[in-house]
């Protein structure tokens, strides 16, 4: 671990570059941001979206989504009603993670030494 | 410990010791994480026969109407899973409490004393423009409602039997189905309440401290000393948190992770991280602990919800790109780094942050290392984003666009978020189907994680102390947080599949929006947050550039993801419209 014992540059000069770049995002966050959000084909789009339906963009994980699971809830009801035989574990279902173990386990093996 | 230099005998050097399980990192991320979800049990699932009461009441509404006809969806089939969707055990008193007890700053626009404060008169405001924004979307759902019921009453009338008839029922009830959307997201805007939140992070804060404290304490750190140095480390992720939730870098899907990281590196390398916050940059110890949540939220039924096409797009794909770039990355590119090499595959053919973060866990990667991958993962993500909607508008058939460009986009941009703004921008479908094969990937997680850890612990160190090791030292080395991810990953699959067989959406009730969104996720954000900030504090910018020479890790992402890219749509296209096109027609 880097303990990071003496600053990288002089006190001041730190503190100032620290400032700087300090301003300069919040600069970006409420002027060029927004600036240039007509001048990139489709973000301003997204960025309606994005606040019509209060998507958090930055998100990772889909338990952050709502629309993760109203799809999850959507696609799985509309499988069970319209397609019932296609839902479950149904043999291909399981031929498909059959089949991704198989990949992982000789895939695994076989990487280079 | 013994050694010989025999590279041909098998060695068991290291020794089990019961003492470990209080006094090593791995194990009291365990303990801690299995604290929280544990408290999540007691708290909700006393209530699990009032949610099942509410669901079985719901039935009996909307069961009958929702499966009057398999020709199209009816508005009842629509209400039945709204009113399914609505019903959420962490809505009790002690839920609410805790949701409010970790909440994270606020959103703002230019003004970011908006994230922690907002007074009566401001909250009214807002409601006020909300409500009439409401009321006008309200009155158009109303209308296309009783369209949609005129049209579904007239189809039922042929007793669905009429194809015209019931396209045209069809017709309405999307329509219906647009205004409805937009009412709800407009309603939901309206709950505005005044807030203060300093108070509730200093709580929070305190609280954190003493929770990681004990830990530290008991693996012989000063508990003082800790505390004083979480200070630091957690202003900083509040304050990446507050970059984060800023209106522009919201859009632009520049999260937590990236200004934890950007923040703590530009305290490091400009005035120095303060020697007393030293105690408390205890990435590991935060990273393994958030872990044990995340695998709560790994359920293994989730992976049926979009059947076999889903599977084949997600699970087939996905360790394919992975096996086939790592070896790109070991015989072309030449990587000098295992680690990197298997946390850049992670990223990128997995789901991103997440994924980067279990695989670096797991294989033991440097800081500067995970940083590196999650900083390719966040860059490519914000401009595939932009660009591969607007390739999807531009050159997918119009009648392809939704289901296999959201699973395109699903099975190949990294972050969930950045997945959902691309997948609304095309539309409500192509927003569902991104978003749960981008779901189904983060369910492999698990799975990568434990064959990352296993690889690493009997190849790749193997090869590195060039002494073959015995089943004991395998279980020595083998990172133990893993098997506390998998274990509550199991445990709560289990569980989740037990409610549901009692009646349908007592799982997503008491598990995903109670144990998961109402315990785990409250402060798994946070523990990655602290994380990052501690990555940050921790890391050299000279450092970060070695990992860097040559451009190597951009080459192998690049290859990878344009292989991901040509590998998804193919098996996308096969499954959804060769192979399976009458699941396809069900979407």
């Amino acid at each position: 671990m880097n303990s990071n014992d003496k600053p990288q540059m002089g006190l001041i000069k730190g503190w100032a570059v620290l400032l700087s770049v300090c301003c300069f995002v919040y600069l970006f966050a409420v002027k060029i941001g927004p600036w240039l959000l007509p001048h990139i084909w489709g973000l301003e789009k997204i960025a309606e979206v994005v606040e019509e339906q209060n998507i958090d963009a930055g998100a990772y994980y889909y338990t952050e989504i709502e629309g993760a699971y109203q799809g999850q809830q959507y696609l799985s009801q509309s499988l069970q009603l319209m397609a019932p035989d296609q839902y479950g574990l149904t043999l291909p279902f399981l031929l498909g993670i059959a089949l991704c173990l198989l990949i992982l386990y000789f895939g695994m093996k076989s990487l280079p030494r | 410990m013994g050694e010989q230099s025999d590279s041909q005998v098998v060695m068991d050097v290291g020794k089990w010791e019961w003492s470990e399980l209080i006094k090593k990192e791995d194990w009291w991320a365990v303990w801690l994480g299995f604290f929280i979800l544990l408290m999540g049990v007691l708290i909700y699932f006393p209530h699990a026969g009032e949610m099942k009461a509410k669901l079985t009441e719901i039935e009996g509404k909307y069961l009958a109407d929702a499966e009057k006809t398999d020709k199209f969806k009816t508005i009842g089939w629509y209400q039945l899973n709204d009113a399914r969707a609505g019903v959420k055990v962490n809505s009790i008193p002690a839920g609410k409490w805790l949701k409010k007890f970790s909440t994270k700053p606020h959103g703002w626009k230019s003004n970011p004393l908006d994230a922690f404060f907002m007074t009566q008169e401001a909250a009214d405001a807002k409601m006020a423009s909300a409500v009439a924004k409401y009321e006008k979307v309200k009155v158009t759902e109303e209308a296309t409602l009783a369209a949609a019921q005129a049209a579904e009453a007239t189809a039922e009338a042929a007793g669905f039997n009429d194809t015209a008839l019931n396209e045209a029922a069809k017709t309405s009830i999307a329509d219906w189905r647009n205004a409805w959307l937009s009412s709800s997201k407009a309603k939901a805007k309206t709950k505005v309440s005044p807030y203060n939140q300093v108070g509730w992070l200093i709580l929070l804060g305190i609280g954190f401290a003493v929770f990681f404290g004990v830990g530290m304490a008991a693996m012989g750190k000063s508990f003082k000393e800790f505390v004083i140095g979480f200070s630091f480390v957690y202003l900083v992720a509040v304050l990446a948190y507050l970059a984060s939730s800023q209106a522009t870098m919201k859009t632009y899907g520049v999260g937590y992770a990236f200004w934890a990281i950007f923040g703590g590196m530009l305290i490091s390398n400009t005035v120095g991280t303060p020697k007393w916050a030293m105690p408390a940059v205890q990435t590991e110890y935060y990273i393994k602990t958030g872990l044990v949540l995340l695998g709560a939220s790994i359920l293994f039924e989730k992976i049926i919800t979009i059947g076999t096409a889903g599977i084949f797009v997600a699970w087939v794909v996905t360790p394919t790109v992975w096996l086939v770039t790592y070896w790109f990355g070991q015989k072309i590119v030449k990587m000098p780094s295992k680690r990197l090499n298997a946390t850049i595959c992670s990223d990128m053919s997995v789901c991103g942050v997440s994924a980067a973060i279990a695989t670096a866990a797991a294989c033991k990667a440097k800081k500067e290392e995970l940083t590196l991958a999650v900083g390719l993962s966040l860059v490519f993500t914000s401009i595939m984003m932009i660009v591969m909607p607007a390739i999807i508008k531009a050159t997918f058939p119009v009648d392809k666009q939704l289901i296999l460009g959201g699973a395109w986009m699903g099975g190949t941009i990294d972050a969930t978020g950045a997945v959902a703004a691309a997948g609304a921008f095309l539309g409500e479908k192509a927003l569902y189907v991104a978003a749960t094969i981008k779901m189904i990937q983060n369910v492999l997680i698990g799975v990568i994680a434990f064959c990352v850890a296993l690889y690493f612990t009997t190849r790749v160190e193997v090869e590195e102390t060039g002494r073959k090791v015995g089943p004991m030292e395998i279980w020595f080395r083998f990172p133990k947080f893993v098997l506390g991810f998998i274990g509550a990953s199991i445990i709560f699959s289990l569980i989740y599949t037990s409610f549901n067989s009692q009646v349908a959406g007592l799982g997503p009730a008491m598990i995903d929006q109670g144990v998961v969104k109402g315990m785990g996720d409250l402060f798994r954000g946070w523990f990655f947050a602290l994380s990052f900030v501690s990555i940050g504090l921790a890391t050299n910018f000279r450092e970060l550039k070695e990992h860097f020479v040559g451009g190597k890790p951009l080459i192998l992402y690049a290859f990878g993801q344009s292989f991901n890219l040509c590998l998804t749509l193919i098996v996308a296209y096969i499954m959804f419209y060769l192979v399976f096109p009458e699941l396809t027609a069900t979407i």
